[in-house]
């Protein structure tokens, strides 16, 4: 080896080298002098607009949370509450707090509750609605006053009442008779249960006078607005009988089941924590879920289902106190303030109350008839004063057997309601309508999100050394890029449409398709990033460099078909999740233009009106009051 | 300019030069783009030649390695490398793909590729007689070498022996280490010098 030889092949390629032609100087100078700035530009573009879609999906698919709202999950909640507190061997009622202070909210509401009553003096300082919800919000009681008088001198006098009555409810001190806490005053061993109860609890039995007046006169204020109103009336009946006025809370009780409606403004408070939350920034999503679950107030519930409570307990002593007329009113005003409810209440929770306050009357009231009733005292008499009395008219004007029956299918109908809203409920198509479509487009804009995430990782990971060398080690061409990214979009779009046809369509009917969902989706989400991965090493065998290894081409082609996936995957969870927006937009007007209670008919359909009432069963069987003493 | 200016502008390529060059292609100075051109156009098309075998495609090389250096001569880094190499590594990847398109559109083996038009490329119009004989010779001397060394020894070989880029700048190019160079150039040149031996012998 010397330079000879290096002269020799230098010769041997110079000599078949022709000199490059005049033309070949002209066509490069003309492509040199190309604007530098639309080449670059036109290189940046690309980069640019993908990065910034990647940026905006990662930045914006954390707040898309996918988990299903509030509405009738959270009223089923609520009444289970309501309905396990009847239950004697519950620790004692939560009113056990500083009269300033109320019950803390969970964390994601402790923000916004903190914000509310500033914000709505600043913003919103004419608006009855926004008042009363940032009044029911706050956890400072004389925050909450001042925000409910402006709202009662802004025009909202009734549901202002509501809302203060509720908040002194809360704060108010608490008291607990044998009634109070569903026992059965003819059976010793519940008798004797319940007071242990109630004697390690430590609450006292009754209230006295300067306990009781601040809440009594808030009620009274509010029955003076709205004279035709049961619940303040009813609202009475659990402080009355605290004071133990026991005649005078029989008689509220009864005056407030003869009203023409009861409305404790729920849906006044609901729009308006809808609004202010979404004022304060919250998605229109967290809105409905917060206004109809976090802040909520469910007290005024529990008050009537307390009153309920006393009804039933204070018949049965009539009863067995030889007191039949007495028995007779007390469970013929539950029914009734039960049936009112139903009616008039615009919120499930109310119809759900509604239906337990008519089981806790109509149990005892149907169980006790006259043969099953030998030996106590005015029992033979109790039939002719339930159907021919002078509250013959809560049932058909027919008395007899056809009378009896129907009582009974009130009360099977109106257990079967419960059950009809409970499943409704329980299944993921009681978010039927825009809420399951919400739920659909942010499962899968997260779905996505994510992808997007785990392929950001693999590309910074075959990114982070030699990613020149890798780019340098295949020759994959546009066309080789577009078939490789296709390929993984295919599993992933097959993945998104079972998402959306499981959780739109199969949820309406079941209870269990999240998981299949969720089961389906992640498996094509994986298969499309196993393609991504795989592909380009089955790809590198043909485009890499005919020097470079088959990992470093591989590398190579991920880096290239990457970026066209991530860009894909970023614009496909922008718009879903932009999407999912436009519905939850439609939604919120919707759920601000009716009540819950017309669309929970209207989804639940025509089986609301007339439950099918089991043929057979019910005549066997005395009705299914499950939970009620 | 002819190839041996050329070759001697390379080979005198003093730093300020290259400095003076860089910042006019930077700036966009009227002549820049033509000194690049009449600097390392020569050695680019001998480069994608002998590894090509196809003076239309060289010359599109040429033409493409050009355009992408001035576009890209901000990411130029004069500390890395000289600008020889970092030209030379821009031309070896457009050689890549047009070899990779030319295997695509081929149907002929090389050795029946050579028609009339490249008879006159390689006689230039000129002295059909001698030039044609001496060129197609050569011709057929480099595509021989070429069957006979790798890729990457071709384009050592090349670098070095004709373009006279030392074995840190033929490493820059190739993305292999001095040694690694030293080593590939030895095995080349032995195959070379045995073939070209081989055929003067004969």
């Amino acid at each position: 080896m010397n330079e000879r030889d290096d002269s020799l092949i230098k010769d041997v390629i110079q000599s078949a080298t022709p000199d490059l032609r005049a033309v070949v100087r002209e066509r490069a100078l003309e492509a040199m002098a190309a604007p530098r700035l639309l080449q670059r530009g036109l290189r940046f573009v690309p980069n640019a607009v993908g990065g910034a879609l990647v940026m905006a999906a990662l930045l914006s698919t954390p707040f898309l949370p996918v988990e299903p709202p509030g509405g009738p999950q959270v009223a089923m909640a609520a009444e289970q509450m309501l309905a396990e507190a009847d239950r004697a061997d519950l620790p004692a009622a939560p009113q056990t707090r500083k009269e300033s202070q109320r019950e803390e909210l969970p964390e994601p509401m402790r923000w916004y509750a903190a914000k509310a009553p500033e914000f709505v003096r600043n913003h919103h300082p004419n608006d009855p609605q926004m008042l009363i919800a940032a009044g029911l919000l706050t956890r400072d009681v004389r925050e909450a006053e001042s925000l409910l008088k402006a709202a009662i001198a802004k025009g909202g006098a009734g549901a202002a009442w509501a809302a203060y009555a509720t908040v002194l409810m809360e704060t108010g001190p608490a008291y607990a008779r044998p009634a109070n806490w569903a026992a059965d005053p003819t059976d010793p061993k519940s008798m004797a249960e319940v007071k242990e109860e109630l004697a390690r609890s430590g609450l006292p039995d009754s209230l006295t006078e300067a306990q009781g007046a601040p809440v009594l006169e808030a009620l009274k204020r509010w029955e003076g607005l709205e004279p035709g109103n049961a619940y303040p009336v009813a609202m009475e009946v659990h402080y009355l009988y605290g004071l133990h006025r026991d005649q005078e809370a029989l008689e509220r009780w009864e005056q407030a089941s003869r009203m023409a409606e009861a409305d404790l403004h729920a849906q006044d408070y609901l729009n308006g924590a809808t609004r202010l939350l979404q004022a304060l920034g919250a998605s229109g999503w967290y809105a409905i879920s917060a206004a109809y679950g976090g802040g909520a107030p469910y007290l005024p519930y529990g008050r009537i289902r307390d009153g309920a409570r006393i009804g039933g307990y204070e018949g049965r002593l009539a009863v067995a106190e030889g007191r039949p007329d007495d028995a007779v009113r007390w469970w013929m005003a539950t029914i009734r303030l039960g049936r009112l409810m139903q009616e008039s209440g615009p919120t499930l929770i109310e119809c759900l109350v509604g239906i337990a306050v008519e089981g806790i009357g109509g149990a005892p009231a149907w169980l006790w008839q006259p043969d099953r009733m030998t030996g106590i005292p005015g029992g033979p008499l109790l039939k002719a004063r339930l159907y021919h009395g002078p509250h013959h008219d809560l049932f058909v004007r027919q008395v007899g057997p056809l009378a009896d029956q129907q009582a009974r299918d009130s009360l099977v109908r109106a257990k079967l309601r419960s059950m009809l809203a409970r499943r409704y409920a329980e299944r993921l198509g009681a978010l039927s309508g825009p809420m399951l479509r919400i739920m659909a487009l942010r499962t899968a804009a997260a779905v996505t999100g994510a992808i997007v995430v785990a392929l950001l990782v693999v590309f910074i990971g075959v990114s982070a050394f030699a990613r020149r060398k890798a780019d340098s080690a295949t020759m994959l061409s546009w066309t080789g890029r577009a078939a490789l990214m296709g390929a993984g979009l295919v599993p992933l779009g097959t993945g998104l449409v079972l998402l959306w046809l499981m959780m739109v369509w199969i949820a309406s009917s079941a209870s269990r398709a999240s998981a299949a969902a969720g089961t389906a989706t992640f498996a094509c989400m994986g298969a499309a990033l196993l393609i991504w991965l795989v592909a380009p090493l089955i790809a590198a065998f043909w485009t890499r460099r005919p020097d470079a290894k088959l990992i470093t081409a591989w590398r190579g082609n991920i880096r290239r078909v990457i970026p066209l996936a991530l860009v894909s995957c970023a614009a496909l969870s922008l718009a879903l999740g932009l999407a999912s927006r436009r519905v939850e937009n439609v939604y919120v007007r919707q759920c601000l233009s009716e009540s819950e209670m017309s669309r929970v008919v209207r989804d639940i359909g025509p089986e609301w009106q007339n439950p099918k009432v089991p043929p057979d069963s019910w005549r066997a069987e005395p009705p299914p009051i499950a939970g009620n003493r | 300019m002819g190839e041996a200016d050329a070759v001697t502008a390379r080979a005198g390529d003093p730093a300020a030069v290259q400095v003076r060059l860089i910042a006019g292609l930077r700036e966009r100075t009227p002549g820049a783009c033509a000194e690049l051109y009449d600097r390392f156009a020569p050695g680019i098309f001998r480069f994608a030649l002998t590894r090509l075998g196809d003076v239309g495609s060289a010359e599109d090389t040429v033409i493409e390695t050009m355009a992408d250096a001035v576009r890209d001569v901000r990411r130029f880094n004069p500390q890395r490398s000289s600008l020889a190499p970092w030209l030379f590594g821009i031309a070896r990847r457009r050689v890549h793909l047009e070899i990779r398109r030319l295997r695509r559109r081929k149907s002929a083996p090389e050795s029946a590729q050579v028609s009339v038009e490249s008879v006159l490329d390689v006689t230039d119009g000129r002295d059909m007689a001698a030039s044609a004989v001496d060129r197609l010779d050569a011709r057929r001397k480099v595509a021989e070498l070429r069957g006979l060394l790798s890729d990457r020894e071709m384009a050592v070989l090349v670098l070095s022996c004709v373009e006279e880029l030392s074995a840190r700048e033929i490493g820059q190019v190739i993305g292999r280490s001095e040694r690694a160079v030293h080593s590939i150039l030895h095995r080349a040149k032995t195959k070379a010098r045995e073939r070209l031996l081989g055929h003067e012998r004969a």
